[in-house]
């Protein structure tokens, strides 16, 4: 395998570790962090956050992983675990680019 | 004992930001000027919304509002407590009460507050952990129930004293408790109230939940959100009779009073409004009025979405067709959110209108949000309208709801309003979560082999690896059906097993409509100390602009409960004891009061959780660094040396009036012949009382539990009291208490309990095994009798005494 493509999906498979263990310990989502399903919707009735916890887990995604998210993010950005790990990996690459 | 007059008020006093002194409050009320604007007394420059209801210093005595709580200055008096000093004094005041006429013995305080130890707690979080010695005295000094023992000793209080801390709903559900008190002939006056501070911790905590409305609020009206406030408000509360041989007409009284639990979400009400409506539903029913006699009605009222459509229903059920024609207002947009102080200030406020045949305004009413009162006061002063009655709601974190009916006019003030006759109260189960696990509990103590023991140091400052009686690992998803611990944190888990195992002791299977005829009445001494780490760690962490909003719905005292209350459907009566040590009992007395005089619930389940926290371990290794070492002398009711073990934990009984039809409930299991409660120096007093509503001697007590903690004191006060009491006859009655074993903890007074109810199940009693032998007392449980009748004590220098008598059933 293309030893760049290697390297990428296990930062990917970090950020998603790291993402299941803010949703556990920060969010207190009832799930063992295997359980948690990447496309299930972080909010309503999937892995039931609320507007409570929407703040907190951009700021606690912030914190851990150094990024800053766009202004739009909690209306865009938020579904599901994949799509917030994609934004984490995306403003990493921005931000390594720059 | 039961004395049904009308609990009346006498006297009132309030600090808020509209003013200091009722004069001037009311002044603030009449000219429709609100308290909230840009002056806070911390930087809000890291904030999105700046607005508060800060006090004024200028119209406070210099310097009281930046008093550190100084922990190196023993008399030193945190500002929470300061400010509610003034207003209880100025009640007082107005009251014409003196301690000339009335007993300080027969004088109680009942103070509801959300955040009163949050000062004291931030500085010690904030100061260097090396300072072991401040951090020691601040951690002290942040108990809840140090603040109202504070007030009581300023205004020279000998009586019982409680500290209610149900979040938001605190000082409404203190009137309730002060009330009870008076029937329960308990004190002759209670001085009761709230207060609460507007600190960054709390402003922080709203903001990033994003409640905080970028205008001052304006409740029912857009746009949406809160604003804090901070202040203090009491009143004198006598009963009826009383007053008339003083002399003095009544300002107001408290005629009916009711609780209840959302059961929904830690911070959000139920949205079907249905959880507030069961609490407004029950105070009139204890009122005996009616909806349509109710011509006021003083909102909850916060500003925010959920919180005014969820009022907004409430009252649409319990009011029907008639909700158009009822005035509504919130005196939030005057004074923010006072938290702790929100419902009895907001209880004074209209008091005062009232008797000017007038009622308060909502202020900044801008437009309609499409739903909401009808009648809504939305105005710039007062409305002229006479209301023969009004209601007030209050409404909290943890879903805890209180309601009270208020009458001003002296014709619609009855002689008596207690329509219940006292009814027997007996105990269906018990339970209790500590270092012996979850079952097994009598037979451990029987043993009476210490189960602490040394473990993993948590902190590199300690120098030793402390020893303490932890619980074992709790299967709680195994104990309980349906329940799924992960997510709660400890004291949740703790305190909904021993709830749950209790119910499943009594038999009482809650469901169906018996869901809302079943309360929780709870004890706790400090704050939860898991969720508290993680939220002054993402204060460290992200400062407080970025502080964790999950973690700040969990640090309120009542958060544990109200999750409990959610999970085993609990939606009756709740109340949260922040008694400190005394907590879990004074939560089981009221419980058996409330049982006995009230009809809105069938069973209530009442204790206590606590958790051995990462910093109270780290405390405890400081200050006694020795403590449960092998070669030591037992710790317990030494008469020189101290080194108490602490422990954790949690106890929860079921309390059900004798005789009412529980489906599946089995027979009760001990029945309530009696209880008191005192003040601090009066445990000797409490169980006088105790003794005396029995109707019995201390020659009928067949075992003692007491719940000293291993300090020299403690265990002093609870011998010298025994002693006062039954005198040589002392050392023919065993004393046990599960510190002997199980370690000390804030749930121990609930947890003797739940022993002595295991001693009058086999009727033996208990021994303390190790304890070094004292002239007076017996550790050997060696009494010849089957023990019928227990007696359970529990003293503590801030929170007061309290005995309870318990018998075989």
């Amino acid at each position: 395998m293309n030893p760049a493509l290697h390297a990428r999906i296990a930062r990917r498979k970090e950020v998603i570790a790291r993402v299941k263990k803010i949703l556990v310990e920060s969010l207190y989502v009832p799930l063992p962090p295997d359980a948690i399903d990447l496309d299930v919707a972080l909010f309503g009735s999937g892995l039931g956050l609320d507007s409570v916890d929407a703040l907190e887990l951009v700021v606690a995604t912030e914190s851990t992983f150094g990024v800053t998210f766009p202004e739009d993010v909690l209306r865009h950005g938020l579904r599901t675990v994949n799509s917030l790990v994609d934004l984490v990996v995306a403003l990493q690459d921005e931000k390594a680019a720059a | 004992m039961s004395r049904a007059a009308t609990a009346v008020i006498t006297g009132m006093g309030a600090v808020a930001s509209i003013g200091v002194g009722l004069d001037a409050f009311w002044r603030g009320i009449a000219a429709g000027k609100t308290g909230i604007g840009a002056s806070l007394r911390f930087s809000t420059e890291a904030y999105a919304v700046r607005l508060g209801a800060s006090l004024d210093p200028t119209a406070l005595p210099p310097g009281l509002l930046d008093s550190a709580p100084d922990p190196d200055h023993d008399h030193a008096i945190d500002p929470c407590a300061a400010i509610a000093i003034l207003a209880a004094r100025e009640a007082v005041e107005r009251s014409g009460i003196t301690a000339a006429a009335l007993r300080p013995d027969r004088l109680a305080i009942v103070m509801g507050t959300s955040a009163g130890g949050l000062h004291a707690r931030s500085a010690y979080e904030f100061t260097d952990p090396r300072d072991r010695g401040r951090r020691h005295r601040l951690l002290d000094r942040s108990g809840f129930h140090v603040q109202t023992a504070a007030v009581a000793d300023a205004l020279g209080l000998d009586g019982p004293r409680l500290t209610i801390s149900t979040a938001c709903a605190s000082s409404t559900h203190a009137l309730a408790h002060a009330r009870d008190l008076l029937r329960a002939d308990l004190a002759d006056a209670v001085i009761v109230g709230g207060v609460d501070l507007l600190i960054e911790e709390t402003f922080a905590g709203f903001h990033a939940m994003g409640a905080i409305s970028a205008a001052p609020c304006a409740p029912f009206s857009l746009p949406v959100g809160m604003s804090v406030g901070e202040g203090a408000g009491f009143v004198v509360l006598e009963r009826l009779d009383d007053t008339a041989r003083r002399g003095r007409e009544p300002l107001a009284a408290v005629l009916g009073a009711g609780s209840s639990s959302d059961g929904h979400h830690p911070t959000a009400p139920d949205p079907t409004g249905l959880g507030i409506a069961r609490a407004l539903r029950s105070a009139l029913d204890d009122a005996g009025v009616t909806p349509a006699e109710i011509g006021y009605f003083n909102a909850h009222g916060t500003g925010t979405e959920a919180n005014d459509l969820a009022e907004w229903r409430a009252l649409q059920r319990v009011f029907g067709v008639g909700v158009d024609a009822l005035p509504v207002s919130s005196t939030k947009s005057y004074l923010g959110h006072t938290l702790g102080a929100a419902g009895i200030l907001e209880i004074i406020a209209t008091v005062l209108a009232m008797r000017r045949g007038l009622l308060p305004p909502t202020l900044g009413f801008t437009a309609s949000r499409g739903h909401g009162p009808i009648d809504l006061i939305a105005a710039v002063a007062p409305r002229p309208a006479v209301a023969r009655y009004a209601l007030k709601s209050s409404s909290a974190f943890g879903g805890a709801n209180a309601a009270v009916v208020l009458a001003v006019d002296a014709r619609e003030i009855p002689a008596i309003t207690a329509s219940i006759r006292a009814s027997d109260v007996v105990i269906l189960g018990a339970s209790a979560i500590a270092a012996h696990g979850f079952e097994g509990l009598d037979a451990a103590l029987r043993r009476g082999a210490p189960l602490w023991k040394s473990i993993a140091a948590t902190d590199a400052l300690v120098p030793l690896p402390p020893v303490a009686a932890r619980v074992p690992e709790l299967p709680l998803a195994r104990l309980v059906r349906g329940v799924d611990p992960r997510g709660m944190d400890t004291i949740t888990r703790f305190l909904t097993a021993a709830a749950a195992l209790a119910l499943a002791d009594a038999g009482l299977v809650v469901r169906g409509p018996l869901r809302d005829r079943v309360g929780l009445y709870a004890g706790a001494g400090r704050l939860p100390w898991d969720s508290a780490d993680a939220f002054w760690d993402s204060i460290r962490a992200r400062g407080f602009g970025r502080l964790s909003a999950p973690a700040f719905s969990r640090i309120v005292m009542n958060a544990a409960a109200g999750a409990a209350a959610r999970t085993l459907s609990l939606l009756g009566p709740t109340s949260l004891f922040a008694g400190g040590p005394l907590g879990g009992l004074q939560a089981i007395l009221a419980a058996a009061d409330r049982l006995a005089h009230h009809a809105d619930a069938d069973a209530l389940v009442a204790g206590a959780a606590d958790e051995l926290g990462r910093g109270m371990l780290a405390d405890h290794a400081f200050s006694h660094p020795d403590a449960g070492r092998e070669g030591l002398p037992f710790p317990l009711y030494g008469a020189d040396h101290q080194a108490p073990v602490r422990g954790e934990g949690a106890a929860c009984v079921v309390l059900a009036r004798a005789g009412s039809p529980l489906g599946g409930a089995k027979r009760p299991v001990a029945r309530v012949a009696g209880s008191g409660l005192s003040g601090p120096r009066g445990l000797a007093t409490a169980i006088r009382i105790a003794l005396q509503s029995a109707e019995i001697s201390p020659g009928d007590v067949d075992a003692i539990h007491g719940s000293a903690d291993g300090l020299v004191a403690s265990g002093r006060a609870e011998i010298d009291a025994l002693r006062a009491v039954f005198g040589d006859a002392l050392r023919a009655i065993p004393l046990a208490n599960p510190a002997s074993v199980l370690g000390a903890c804030d749930s121990l007074s609930a947890l003797t309990t739940v022993a002595a109810i295991e001693v009058l199940r086999s009727g033996r009693a208990h021994p303390i095994v190790g304890a070094t032998p004292h002239p007076d007392l017996d550790f050997t449980a060696s009494t010849p009798r089957p023990v019928r009748t227990v007696l359970i004590i529990a003293a503590d220098p801030a929170a007061g005494s309290a005995a309870l008598v318990l018998t075989a059933p």
